[in-house]
């Protein structure tokens, strides 16, 4: 009996397997079978494929938090990045500048002609403003004079460098600027009303780069390998990180509307024209660090609606202490840089709290407006971000380019005299500067369109130990504070006499190095979990839930 | 500027003696690949910035925009018959670099003549093959001589 | 060979020891030779003299790599026989209160002036003040990304644990957002006719020195945020009287650190022909951290309002002593009104002072006066939790009184 109700059923089975055959098979309106894609199983492709595959898992992250962590997962101890940062520009930094943030540089077109066309109706009051906005401005401007002298006549005054005094001199007259400006214009332009003023903000960022060559150790890895000898000289993804802190940054919940069309910033020929700098970026000077991967715009994200850049105020006080072997030319070309490269960062940073990030193409542009400044010589800039991809093939594959426009430094004053008087005024200088406060923010998009990756945030999660987690995790990553157990350290005669030279051959191996462990390529996530107290979980059995949950993405 | 001492005279000493200046500054090829107007050289250890800028730009009259040093270890070698450890100098890099517009290519002395034993070497592989050649043409008929051939 | 006792008996190390001792201090025997000489009229030398000359040593004044610190002594530039008490940033008056209305010589009035208590009556704020200024404190708070190591958490019941160092934004920088922010907003209010006739700077430095029965007060202070006016603030209408409290046991002066080395110059952060150069409001922080009673023990209330007193008397004093010259003295020409606000970044404590008379002696006649009322918490509680930001009772009145100070004229 047994034997044949098994029997019946395997019948069964199998005469409804032929059933859904024939039904997938022979379906007459199928005229040709559907099959899965052929895929490339060469090293490459798949090196490929699982590097585009971990790019959409980063996508599919529903927190912006969480998307931040899953970055960071890789490396426990920080991730090798170049230290991109706001006060050090080495001679001809321009091309690396623009290779690493594929921008494109232009001139700013002088306002003057771009605006008598449409507003000039408005002249008269444009007129009025303008004088209010240049008594405030001059009055601001010696004030701050005055008060500096104050500051000088301190006893510790002169223990500050030429730099740090640079600093405080132009800290004091950014502010008081600012507020002059905000006063005067505010009336006639209603969005200075809602910007949010950052004072020495974070500004922190971090992306990839390809297209430059690998350094000396991958290579010769690869060229140890007959099978990868022919990859040795393929580019490497260097990581960049970018920290700063401007003086002052303008914030506001709308966006700047862009001044590149759709059309203009995908152009196949002008990101071939691109500055490439191929060669390491120590060659440059620049110097190399381990630091976890920080995307920082000076506010921790979903903190308020004022997600978007509106202006910010670097410094560029370093430049003193550049070499005058440097050159004037080059001089200008670091300011070029320092705009391009902080513009670039900030608005990553905004674009990383909107969901993007240097793996997830941005859908939409950012703007941004730059003024580097030392209270005299001013410069300006206008940033377009249209693209974040810069890693691996986008080099040469991404058609979009960055742009940013700018002008020379212009004086806004020629001295201030000894009377404490400001001497000849630069009208031009201060147009712009009122033209980027005049510059309205009038770009909303909906949630869904401005964050498209964005699916949840962390304050709606249910589980409140989950919300713990992500969030002080996220705070320990961006704070960048050393782990709680250090490197373990290789000492000298360790390299000397294990690793260099073999010459302790019957000792037992059980350093990490001689283990094959790599410690720098252990993983977020590999860690002992938290300890649960016995107390505080009285209700279970003694041997459960004995460590916290981890929610690693 | 020397910081060496010159030797006392004793008797019996050559009476004229040339010393070399202690700040020395040799070019070496780059180990990685630079900018064109980048140049490395090995510099004696007590020479800073300073003193290669102004070594450059005041004896060989060259325009310097930056340098850039630091001290590279020495190498370690096991020695072949004891197996005592011994440690080569430690050596000061110095990177120059040159304006943009300037370019250095470290001269290739030595193309020709390794040229010529790669030559030297295809001759006498050339001549290796022929004679394993010949062995493997006899190996099977022993005893033969090698002139023996249909 | 073994150290033994037999070798030891053998040993004559010791006896060459003492030989030596004795040799050492064998005296020459007179031989009659220097009387000899001295007859002839040969000058004779004492050998000591010839062989170890003494050599001066000159000090070479060598270029260092810093300037050499100078001695704390009376070698100083700046030292002075009469003592000076010094009060600074980081000092407490621990007779609260009392003493400094005593050191002041100032009245106290708990309330606020008339023109202050009517503009809080009436001030007609938009409603989105309040989410505004929640959104300001959250900022400053919470909101800012910097991430620097706090100091040192101790628990009270167990003060030999090392807890982990938490990391989050300074003292400092949290109380220059919010005091920057709520000045924004206040400046927002009141457009650009109140604000352009004010001014507002950081970290202005003010010091001055005064007598007092015979002692000598120097003061140096910090305020992290002065606002000057363009018009100085008008005087309180009517008098008011009052008693100086009696601190009997206490001096006045007591707590105040004690130096020699000090400097009695007047300072005024900006010169008095600008436009705006008035004395309006200073804010000052309160850092629990930094100032602290000598003993131990945390600041009181009211050591913390004695704090707001003082600062708003050192700058009035300066002032007063920039505008009439360093040697004015008792009741001054026209009153000098200045608004004190010290806080920590949750409680704020605001006062007004008067300032009629510079003559702290016992028996001035005239006294300053300072209104103040008690502290107000701006919040209970204000944190970043779970991913949630926390704003507990939140009070809307500190904002008003704040907005009123800040159009006060």
């Amino acid at each position: 009996m047994l034997k044949f109700n098994r029997v019946s059923q395997l019948r069964t089975t199998y005469k409804r397997c032929l059933a859904g055959q024939s039904q997938l098979q022979l379906n007459p309106t199928d005229a040709e079978p559907a099959y899965p894609e052929i895929q490339d199983t060469s090293f490459k492709a798949r090196k490929q494929k699982d590097a585009a595959n971990w790019h959409e898992e980063i996508r599919q992250v529903p927190t912006v938090e969480e998307k931040m962590i899953k970055i960071n997962i890789p490396r426990y101890y920080g991730f090798k990045v170049v230290d991109f940062n706001d006060s050090k520009i080495p001679y001809n930094a321009l091309p690396l500048t623009q290779h690493y943030t594929r921008t494109v540089l232009e001139d700013l077109p002088s306002k003057s002609a771009k605006t008598q066309d449409p507003e000039q109706k408005e002249q008269p009051s444009e007129d009025a403003l303008f004088t209010a906005a240049r008594g405030d401005v001059i009055d601001a401007l010696e004030f701050a004079h005055d008060y500096y002298k104050h500051l000088e006549k301190q006893p510790n005054s002169a223990e500050h460098s030429p730099v740090e005094r640079e600093r405080i001199l132009t800290q004091i007259i950014v502010e008081q600027l600012n507020r002059a400006l905000l006063q005067s214009l505010s009336e006639e332009y209603k969005h200075l009303d809602e910007v949010e003023v950052d004072y020495n903000p974070r500004h922190e960022a971090f992306w990839a780069v390809g297209g430059v060559d690998p350094p000396k150790n991958v290579q010769k890895s690869k060229k140890g390998r007959e099978w990868q000898k022919e990859m040795a000289n393929e580019s490497v993804d260097r990581l960049v990180q970018y920290t700063g802190a401007p003086y002052l940054a303008l914030r506001h919940r709308k966006q700047l509307s862009p001044w590149k069309t759709e059309a203009e910033s995908e152009n196949h020929e002008l990101s071939k024209q691109l500055p490439r700098f191929k060669h390491d970026p120590r060659t440059l000077g620049y110097s190399t660090k381990h630091q976890h991967a920080t995307n920082v715009p000076g506010y921790w994200p979903r903190g308020n609606e004022h997600n978007f850049g509106l202006l910010s105020f670097q410094s560029r006080a370093h430049l003193q202490l550049r070499p005058k072997s440097y050159g004037e030319q080059d001089m200008l070309e670091a300011l070029h840089s320092l705009a391009i490269k902080s513009s670039y960062a900030w608005l990553l940073a905004q674009a990383n709290y909107n969901g993007f990030n240097t793996y997830n193409e941005l859908t939409y542009p950012m703007n941004t407006q730059t003024v580097i400044t030392n209270g005299r010589e001013w410069s300006f800039y206008e940033y377009q971000l249209n693209t974040l991809l810069l890693h691996g093939n986008n080099v040469d594959g991404n058609p979009r380019v960055n742009f940013c426009r700018g002008t020379k430094p212009l004086p806004l004053y020629a001295e201030i005299s000894a009377s404490g008087k400001c001497v000849d005024f630069n009208d031009n200088a201060l147009r712009h500067l009122l033209n980027f406060y005049a510059n309205v923010p009038s770009i909303q998009r909906s949630i869904g369109e401005q964050q498209p990756y964005v699916a949840s945030n962390v304050s709606g999660y249910e589980n409140a130990e989950q919300r713990d987690f992500i969030s002080k995790t996220f705070k320990y990553l961006a704070s960048n504070r050393p782990r709680h157990l250090e490197l373990p350290e290789i000492y000298l005669w360790e390299k000397l006499y294990k690793i260099d030279n073999n010459n302790r051959a019957m000792e037992a191996k059980r350093r990490f190095f001689e283990l094959d462990i790599n410690p720098w390529q252990r993983t977020l996530d590999t860690h002992d979990k938290e300890y649960v107290p016995r107390a505080l979980r009285p209700d279970v059995p003694k041997n459960k839930n004995r460590f916290k949950k981890t929610y690693y993405p | 500027m020397s910081t060496r001492w010159y030797p006392i005279y004793q008797r019996g000493n050559p009476q004229l003696r040339v010393f070399l200046p202690n700040f020395w500054m040799k070019l070496i090829r780059p180990t990685e690949e630079q900018p064109p107007n980048v140049v490395t050289f090995s510099v004696s250890m007590e020479m800073t910035k300073y003193d290669v800028r102004s070594y450059l730009e005041k004896i060989y009259k060259l325009p310097v925009v930056d340098v850039r040093t630091r001290i590279a270890l020495g190498e370690t070698k096991k020695d072949q018959t004891y197996g005592y450890i011994t440690k080569k100098d430690d050596v000061k890099l110095a990177y120059v670099t040159l304006p943009r517009e300037e370019s250095f290519v470290f001269p290739d002395f030595f193309s020709e003549k390794a040229e010529k034993q790669a030559q030297e070497e295809k001759s006498l592989d050339e001549s290796k093959a022929g004679f394993r050649r010949f062995l493997d043409r006899n190996k099977k008929r022993p005893g033969t001589p090698g002139w023996f051939s249909i | 060979m073994r150290l033994t006792n037999t070798l030891c008996a053998q040993h004559i190390g010791w006896h060459f020891k003492k030989h030596w001792l004795v040799q050492g201090r064998r005296v020459p025997k007179e031989t009659g030779a220097v009387a000899e000489l001295l007859k002839l009229g040969v000058q004779v030398k004492n050998p000591e003299d010839l062989l170890n000359t003494k050599v001066e040593r000159k000090l070479v004044d060598i270029v260092g790599t810093r300037e050499k610190a100078v001695s704390e002594d009376s070698s100083h530039p700046d030292w002075h026989p009469t003592v000076c008490h010094s009060y600074s940033d980081h000092s407490v008056l621990i007779g609260g209160l009392p003493q400094a209305q005593v050191l002041t010589n100032s009245i106290e009035i708990q309330s606020f002036p008339k023109q202050i208590e009517d503009a809080i009556a009436s001030q007609q704020l938009p409603n989105t003040v309040d989410k505004s200024v929640r959104h300001a404190i959250l900022a400053s708070h919470v909101l800012d990304a910097e991430q620097v190591k706090l100091p040192k958490v101790r628990l009270p019941e167990r003060p030999a644990f090392n807890l982990p160092r938490s990391y989050g934004i300074s003292h400092e920088r949290v109380n220059r957002l919010l005091v920057n922010k709520l000045l924004h907003e206040s400046e927002k209010l009141a457009g650009r006719s109140v604000s352009v006739r004010r001014k507002l700077i950081d970290n202005a430095s003010f010091k001055s020195s005064l007598n007092k029965d015979g002692d000598l007060l120097g003061f140096s202070i910090n305020a992290e945020k002065v606002v000057f006016a363009n018009r100085a603030i008008e005087a309180v209408k009517g008098k008011f009287e009052g008693d100086l409290p009696d601190l009997y046991p206490m001096k006045s002066t007591i707590s105040i650190p004690k130096y020699h080395i000090y400097q009695t110059e007047n300072l005024y952060p900006l010169r008095t022909d600008i436009s705006c150069s008035h004395p309006h409001t200073i804010f000052t922080v309160f850092n629990k951290n930094l100032v602290k009673n000598s003993h131990g023990s945390e600041v009181t209330t009211a050591q913390l309002q004695a704090r707001t007193l003082v600062k708003a008397f050192v700058v009035a004093a300066a002032r007063a002593k920039q505008l009439h010259g360093d040697s004015v003295e008792g009741a001054l020409p026209k009153p000098i009104v200045v608004q004190s606000v010290q806080t920590d970044g949750r409680t704020f404590h605001f006062g007004v002072l008067q300032l009629n008379t510079l003559d702290l002696g016992a028996n001035s006649t005239t006294k300053n006066y300072w209104f103040h009322k008690q502290n107000y918490d701006l919040f209970s509680e204000c944190t970043y939790e779970g991913g949630r930001t926390h704003l507990d009772n939140y009070n809307g009145d500190v904002f008003r009184i704040f907005n009123a100070f800040y159009n006060n004229s």
